[in-house]
């Protein structure tokens, strides 16, 4: 019999020798990767829901993910966690889309300067639209969520320029924009705060030239503030839960805007020498799980499908095995004295305090004398 | 003429010291010292409060010098780059700090202490009349009295590091710490259906700051002085209290 490409061909290339006739734990999809990380790589995180398993699961095993927006240290580290510190690298929330990420960029440089940039809920309510959800009840001032926002802004331009790898999860193609100028919001205006109106505010679904357009412009600019940031790039395998599409079901409307978000991804990849795709997607999506790693909602995603995903990231990007990762928690090293020494001026006021009052000592404040 | 009782933590001590300076001066109050590490011998257990609080007569006012120092925790010493935090909308940022912590922020972890005050709860379901939470004397503006006092402390070194290391926080952002909680004591004092006394308005600067002349000889405590305006306003309460029970 003649030889033929697929007679040679690695066995990952092949359904049954890699899915079909693999147990559904043992399938592995990534191929050739092209960049690894170490525990001094600084890893930095942005993206949709997904990104957040991914941001938690590097800080549990014991990688330098870099957080450069951490909160005051005058804040207790859970009281930094409530109010989304160290959620992603920096406090931005979710990022849905390309063009949000492109736009964060631009402003956080001053390329752009949206005109709807302020949305107030109450005379002591007042939200980011660019991320409505930061902040537990808002802020109590504009001039404070400026103040924030700047603050915020300037942490993003450290990250920027700071991260050795930036890893974005690619998470949809709705979005909603201001008429005047294109400004994307996370979510449409109205949902978690703003007021929607039609005459400013427009539905738009992007199409992979939108989404390669986009994503090309930011890893330029990203490239000339950190030219030796390596970028990788992954699509959330949770499904949009809801589409403003009224012609579509929520399933096709999925369907396409993930396929969008996979053929971009690819196109970048091919593109840019310093793009890398990771299938997280696939692992989560593949029929070869029957479903299994989504929660009864059939949109979240379960720890044990998260395991999976990072369990092959681990193995692939940081070349072991994820049961040898630490658990504990690392930061970068100049975050970690941060919060290290705001812990000991606690402790330290706690004693002190402790000689004259005992009023904590009633009801005791469990981050004040715990030294964690 | 009904009893009051003042109740609570070592901030009582002011008070204590306030009657013991002038006797006679308000008869129809007693002030407790509440057990902790440092007040055994002359203090009273939380049952033993609870069951001198039942025993008062009905419609008494009780006032609980509980709580409150929270502020001290988290800003007498620094804890890093120097923050600034908004009051309100009329609030324009410190020209000094370089980092805002948004108050909302600061608020959740205040309100921290709020949360684990069961044993407050306790003694307030025991009380026969009236609650007040009484509020901590206002900040001392002054940080070299405050460095000077800590420094006296035998422990002040923690893992290495001195308190001169860590610094004493600026007293703009001392003040801000102590009106933050001042604010959400009253809010969780009308949660709870209690009145707020708010510090005597004598014992205060122009600022805010806690007058010199109401200072303690550590660094968090008023004197004397200060414990005298607080039981002249208890004994107002009292007398406006006492009469509305004798026209009702």
């Amino acid at each position: 019999m003649a030889d033929h490409p697929y007679k040679s061909a690695p066995p990952r290339t092949s359904w049954r020798r890699s899915v079909g006739g693999v147990a559904p734990g043992e399938v592995d999809p990534v191929g050739d990767f092209g960049l690894t990380i170490n525990r001094e790589t600084n890893v930095a995180t942005a993206g949709s829901c997904f990104a957040q398993h991914i941001a938690r699961y590097l800080r549990k095993s014991g990688y330098n993910y870099f957080v450069a927006e951490r909160g005051h240290p005058v804040l207790p580290e859970n009281v930094r966690i409530a109010n989304n510190y160290g959620l992603f690298s920096a406090r931005y929330g979710n990022i849905y889309t390309a063009r949000q990420l492109l736009q964060l960029f631009e402003r956080a440089h001053g390329l752009f300067t949206p005109v709807e940039d302020c949305w107030k809920e109450a005379e002591d309510v007042f939200l980011d639209p660019f991320r409505p959800s930061v902040q537990p009840g808002g802020f109590i001032s504009e001039l404070e969520m400026r103040l924030d926002r700047d603050q915020h802004l300037k942490h993003v331009r450290r990250m920027f320029r700071k991260l050795d790898v930036f890893i974005f999860t690619l998470g949809l193609t709705e979005c909603w924009v201001s008429r005047a100028d294109g400004a994307v919001f996370p979510i449409c205006p109205g949902v978690e705060g703003g007021r929607f109106d039609e005459n400013r505010h427009a539905f738009c679904n992007e199409t992979v030239d939108d989404v390669v357009g986009e994503m090309s412009a930011f890893l330029m600019q990203l490239a000339r503030v950190n030219p030796k940031a390596q970028v990788i790039l992954t699509v959330s395998p949770v499904p949009l839960a809801a589409t403003a599409r009224r012609d579509q079901h929520v399933l096709t409307a999925t369907t396409y805007s993930k396929s969008v978000l996979r053929v971009a991804a690819e196109m970048l990849t091919n593109r840019f020498g310093h793009v890398h795709y990771f299938p997280s997607y696939e692992i989560i999506t593949g029929s070869f799980s029957r479903g299994a790693y989504y929660a009864p909602d059939l949109r979240n995603v379960l720890e044990n499908g998260v395991s999976h995903v990072m369990g092959l990231f681990m193995k692939h990007v940081a070349g072991e095995a994820p049961a040898s990762a630490p658990k504990r928690d690392r930061d970068d090293d100049e975050s970690a004295a941060t919060s290290q020494a705001a812990n000991d001026q606690r402790e330290l006021a706690a004693r002190l305090v402790e000689v004259e009052c005992d009023e904590a000592g009633l009801d005791p404040e469990p981050n004040a004398a715990s030294g964690n | 003429m009904s009893q009051a009782t003042v109740l609570g933590h070592s901030h009582c001590n002011a008070f204590a010291e306030a009657k013991a300076e002038n006797p006679g001066r308000w008869p129809a109050i007693a002030v407790h010292r509440l057990e902790d590490k440092r007040a055994k011998d002359d203090a009273v257990s939380i049952p033993a409060a609870v069951a001198l609080l039942k025993g008062q007569p009905p419609g008494a006012p009780t006032f609980f010098a509980i709580m409150g120092a929270y502020h001290n925790l988290l800003g007498l010493l620094r804890s890093g780059e120097t923050f600034d935090v908004l009051m309100g909308a009329d609030d324009r940022p410190d020209g000094g700090a370089t980092a805002l912590v948004p108050q909302r922020a600061l608020r959740s972890a205040i309100s921290e202490q709020f949360e684990q005050s069961a044993k407050m709860r306790n003694l307030m379901a025991a009380a026969r009349g009236p609650v007040f939470i009484v509020s901590t004397p206002p900040p001392k503006r002054n940080n070299d009295f405050i460095l000077e006092r800590f420094m006296r402390q035998k422990k002040q070194i923690y893992r290495g590091k001195a308190v001169e290391q860590f610094g004493v926080e600026r007293p703009e952002t001392r003040l801000k710490l102590w009106l933050l909680e001042a604010q959400l004591m009253t809010e969780w004092a009308e949660s709870l259906g209690a009145g707020f006394l708010a510090p005597p308005a004598a014992a205060s600067d122009e600022d805010g700051f806690l007058g010199e002349n109401y200072y303690s000889d550590d660094v968090t405590h008023a004197n004397a002085a200060y414990g005298a305006l607080v039981l002249d306003q208890v004994a107002a309460i009292l007398e406006r209290s006492s009469k509305q029970v004798s026209h009702g």
